[in-house]
């Protein structure tokens, strides 16, 4: 097992290189750029314009500006090293050549994600900075998906055919069909205008002299959580609900039962472990899902999460945060697949990992 | 800080969020805040909330180009102050009062003197230097580079006497004075440390009315009050800035007393109106729509001059070069009706570039093109656009601008998301087309719309500008000069020496008095009328909500917040 983990890292190196090599070209040939979009302002010269990406570097060839952002070091041509400020004093002048060699410093070769081009601070700091509110948000609606999404799958299969299965699969259909940014529209007017019962949005009240308190946390994360859930908790509830009634057909079933095997044990040992193998496949991913963050709900709740910071850096074209996030959800991806596979073994023993 | 408004293009989905920073700037005039008539004084403590759409990006008024980063950084003292109402410059901010040569070039100010940063070091010269050689420095990575470029030299006479030596007149020069000026002693003297300064992310001094606590990214930013504040102590604990995405969710905050005030879309206009805890302040806010016209072809986009000054000949456009085809535009359009249906009444008509707000140069004697389709259709006719083969969509049939038998097919594009303008498009494609044209509609990602725009390859565009401020001056629009593919703001392509000539002429003034300018900006708003280089589709109107249960606001088109230290809350 530990073998095949490593494996599999060794493996995430080659395919996080080749996402960082697409994902870089592709965002530097879509239109639009970051130059352009912050001073898309008629006060601000030409000159200035040309000024501040020549700083930048973005004036430069498409695999200069790759080759710098992973190992950062700044290729130009001809020998421009009092031009390089400020890091002229690591800049070298190769007269047989014809350019000038700067170490930047950073690189994601050095395990460094650089600098957001929009707030100056380190993508790194950027993207940890909203993992909390993410996790947060996630963890809750993980468990909420679980906790609701397979017993009602199970009661569902359980009774197949009467009016408690057919009540939870509208509901399941419902939850899956109605937007999400509708329905946490109408949960705002409802039960924060209407009702007052709860806020409007946030991840706590804001006040000049803030404590921590959970009660206040709860109240915040109950309608993004409730809003965000519904699909899942719909998704899982058909998917046990298919795969519990896809396993009560078999024959060991028959034989367990036939056997004599109690109703409890029969449901537990058999019938559960058989129906959560796809469960585990859904769950790596689901993690991720999770992690990379809910933009919609985010948006609507007004919850600091990462899927707003992503999506703000792709509208700005601010392409080292946008990078940043794109290595990021790519290694938790990888990760998260691991797991899955990881956790199919744990619960199959049929599978071995190799 | 936002002191002076600069010129920027509407880009937010909402108008009206877009414009609140610009007003929440702290344009401030001093008045005594306590009055012996009241011996209980305004109630102390409470904390305003605004509710912003985006969050800024970085707190450095030399670094900052968004307008949500200016309104949560009320820090940094300005030179120079606008009235809130009039939006004239006035010596409400640090500079006293000034000189000016003759030739209108060396501008020496002085300044208040006992204004203290909060760590008590004195607001000086010596800090309004630093912040423009900081913007001219090589070390310092920032679009605001074009506010120096004017500037021959900044010297600092004393500590309380600053000269500013343009290198050339132009009467709008001020403007690039209007940035807030950075506390020079936390810094290191050659700049070297401005880019990745924690300040940047937590200023740790303030001279204004706040001082900085806490921010926290994408949720909401905090500010104490400043009790040194030079106009007087604030009677508020402070003012928080929540960063809240969605215009409904903050519709929802605002009617729930979560938030005090918000930029009004006008959908939500009546639901404002009829909720008796909240007001509305509305105003004729400094921009406008329009539908630009690029009459240069956009499979070949030229520059207006060469390297020389000279005018450089345009690839017309096949159809949009012909001045007969855009005045069938204009008067195909039914404004009224736009502005009814697709503004909610939130516009007013426009017939030329010059906004009324800028009343000493607006000619209110141009009247807008009426809506008369026939005059239109006449118009095409006339121009050799007729629909020989009775498909609906006229071709041309000796038409000047292009070869026989090319259809009247336009592409019209504008920011996906923004959904006025969305249906503006679609209300314009209806109306274009049933006179014969054939206009496509597209509605695109603004970073795509923004390249393609200054890369000059779109036919038709519906955008807007917004924060034009207090001068006439909008040469970037129309002078040859900013025609150039890629980075100019003339990215109709538009040609007229006369208009170029004029521009120049109302810039460079001897005296720039408004009376000697005004004469150049009513020839070119005529010029403009005439020639249709954008239809004009309404200047805008803002509106902002907000809670009534503060006292002592008094809101100005140019600033919504000029006196925040005086308000109080009611009970």
């Amino acid at each position: 097992m530990t073998r095949y983990i490593i494996r599999r890292f060794l493996q995430a190196i080659p395919t996080l290189l080749g996402i960082s090599l697409l994902g870089f070209t592709l965002i530097k040939v879509a239109p639009g750029d970051y130059v352009l979009m912050t001073t898309f302002d008629p006060s601000i010269t030409a000159e200035a314009r040309d000024e501040f990406r020549r700083q930048l570097g973005h004036d430069q060839p498409i695999p200069i500006q790759y080759v710098e952002w992973l190992t950062g070091v700044s290729l130009r041509g001809g020998d421009v090293v009092d031009a390089m400020v400020p890091m002229s004093n690591s800049c070298h002048y190769f007269g047989s050549l014809g350019f000038t060699l700067c170490d930047r410093g950073g690189g994601l070769l050095r395990w460094d994600l650089g600098y957001s081009l929009a707030t100056k601070e380190p993508v790194w700091d950027m993207l940890r900075s909203r993992m909390p509110a993410s996790f947060e948000l996630g963890a809750v609606v993980l468990v909420l998906v679980f906790l609701f999404g397979v017993p009602l799958g199970f009661l569902s299969a359980l009774f197949r055919g009467s009016a408690k299965d057919q009540g939870i699969r509208l509901l399941s259909v419902a939850g899956q069909a109605v937007p999400s940014f509708w329905m946490g529209l109408i949960c705002i007017f409802v039960f924060s205008v209407l009702l007052g019962w709860l806020p409007v949005g946030g991840r706590m009240t804001i006040s000049l002299d803030m404590k921590f308190s959970l009660v206040d946390r709860i109240r915040h994360l109950i309608l993004p959580s409730f809003v965000l859930s519904l699909a899942g908790v719909a998704f899982l509830t058909k998917l046990v609900r298919t795969q519990v009634l896809e396993v009560i057909e078999q024959d060991y079933l028959r034989t367990a039962r036939a056997k004599g095997l109690g109703s409890l044990a029969l449901w537990t040992r058999h019938v559960l472990r058989n129906a959560m193998l796809p469960l585990a496949t859904v769950l790596g991913p689901a993690i991720v899902g999770v992690i990379n963050g809910a933009l919609v709900i985010e948006t609507i709740f007004a919850w600091p999460g990462m899927g707003r910071l992503t999506w703000f850096s792709a509208l700005q074209r601010d392409y080292p945060m946008i990078m940043g996030a794109v290595m990021f959800y790519s290694a938790l991806t990888i990760l998260g697949y691991l797991i899955s596979d990881i956790l199919y073994a744990v619960i199959d023993p049929r599978i071995r990992l190799q | 800080m936002k002191r002076l408004a600069w010129r920027r293009l509407l880009a937010g989905a909402t108008l009206v969020a877009f414009v609140v920073p610009l007003l929440a700037a702290c344009t401030t005039v001093a008045v005594p805040v306590e009055t012996e008539a009241a011996p209980a004084g305004p109630i102390q403590g409470g904390t305003w909330t605004e509710a912003s759409s985006a969050d800024g990006t970085i707190l450095n008024p030399i670094l900052a180009s968004d307008s949500a980063s200016f309104d949560m950084m009320p820090y940094f003292p300005g030179l120079l102050g606008t009235n809130p109402k009039t939006g004239a410059i006035e010596a409400t901010e640090l500079a006293e009062s000034w000189t000016v040569s003759e030739d209108s070039l060396v501008w020496t100010f002085n300044l208040r003197p006992g204004v203290t940063w909060s760590d008590g070091e004195a607001v000086d010269a010596h800090d309004f230097k630093f912040t423009y050689d900081a913007i001219a420095s090589e070390l310092v990575e920032t679009p605001r580079k074009a506010n120096v470029a004017g500037i021959d030299s900044i010297e600092v006479i004393d500590d309380l006497t600053v000269r500013v030596t343009f290198s050339d007149l132009k009467c709008d020069g001020l403007l690039d004075l209007g940035l807030g000026w950075l506390p020079s002693h936390l810094y290191a003297g050659d700049f070297s440390d401005i880019m990745d300064s924690p300040l940047n992310t937590a200023p740790a001094v303030t001279a204004e009315a706040f001082g900085f606590k806490e921010w926290q990214r994408d949720n909401f930013i905090a500010m104490e009050s400043n009790d040194g504040f030079w106009k007087g102590a604030p009677n508020m604990d402070g003012q928080i800035i929540r960063v809240i995405p969605q215009a409904s969710s903050r519709l929802a905050a605002l009617e729930n007393g979560e938030i005090d005030v918000m930029g009004l879309e006008p959908t939500q206009l009546t639901r404002v109106g009829l909720n008796p805890d909240l007001n509305i302040f509305k105003f004729k806010d400094d921009g406008y729509s329009y539908i630009g016209l690029n009459q240069a072809n956009p499979a070949n986009p030229l520059p207006g001059q060469d390297e020389d000054g000279n005018l450089v000949a345009q690839d017309p456009h096949p159809i949009l070069s012909d001045p007969m085809v855009r005045k069938a535009m204009a008067h195909s359009l039914d404004y009224e009706a736009i502005i009814n249906k697709v503004y909610l009444g939130q516009g007013y008509k426009l017939a030329s570039n010059v906004l009324p707000a800028v009343g000493w140069a607006h000619d209110a004697s141009i009247e807008p093109y009426a809506y008369d389709l026939e005059a239109a259709a006449a118009l095409l006719d006339e121009a050799g656009w007729t629909d020989s083969d009775g498909d609906g969509v006229r071709e041309c049939n000796g038409c000047a601008t292009a070869e026989a038998g090319v259809t009247l097919s336009l592409n019209l594009k504008t920011n996906a998301g923004n959904s006025t303008r969305e249906e503006l498009g679609v209300l314009v494609q209806d109306q274009l087309n049933s006179i014969g044209f054939d206009i496509e509609f597209e509605a695109i990602e603004f970073g795509t719309l923004v390249g393609e725009l200054l890369g000059q390859t779109y036919e038709m565009v519906i955008i807007g500008w917004t924060g034009l401020g207090t001068d006439p001056n909008d040469d970037s629009f129309w002078h040859s000069r900013f025609d150039t593919p890629g980075s100019g703001f003339n990215f109709v392509s538009y040609q007229n020496p006369r208009v170029d000539e004029l521009l120049e002429l109302g810039l460079e003034t001897p005296g720039c008095a408004a009376e000697d300018r005004a004469p150049y900006y009513y020839e070119i708003q005529q010029i403009i009328h005439d020639e249709i280089p954008y239809l004009f589709v309404t200047g805008s109107i803002g509106n902002v909500g907000y809670s009534n249960r503060w006292e002592g606001i008094d809101p100005g088109t140019w600033s919504f917040s000029w006196n925040i230290h005086e308000w109080a809350l009611t009970e």
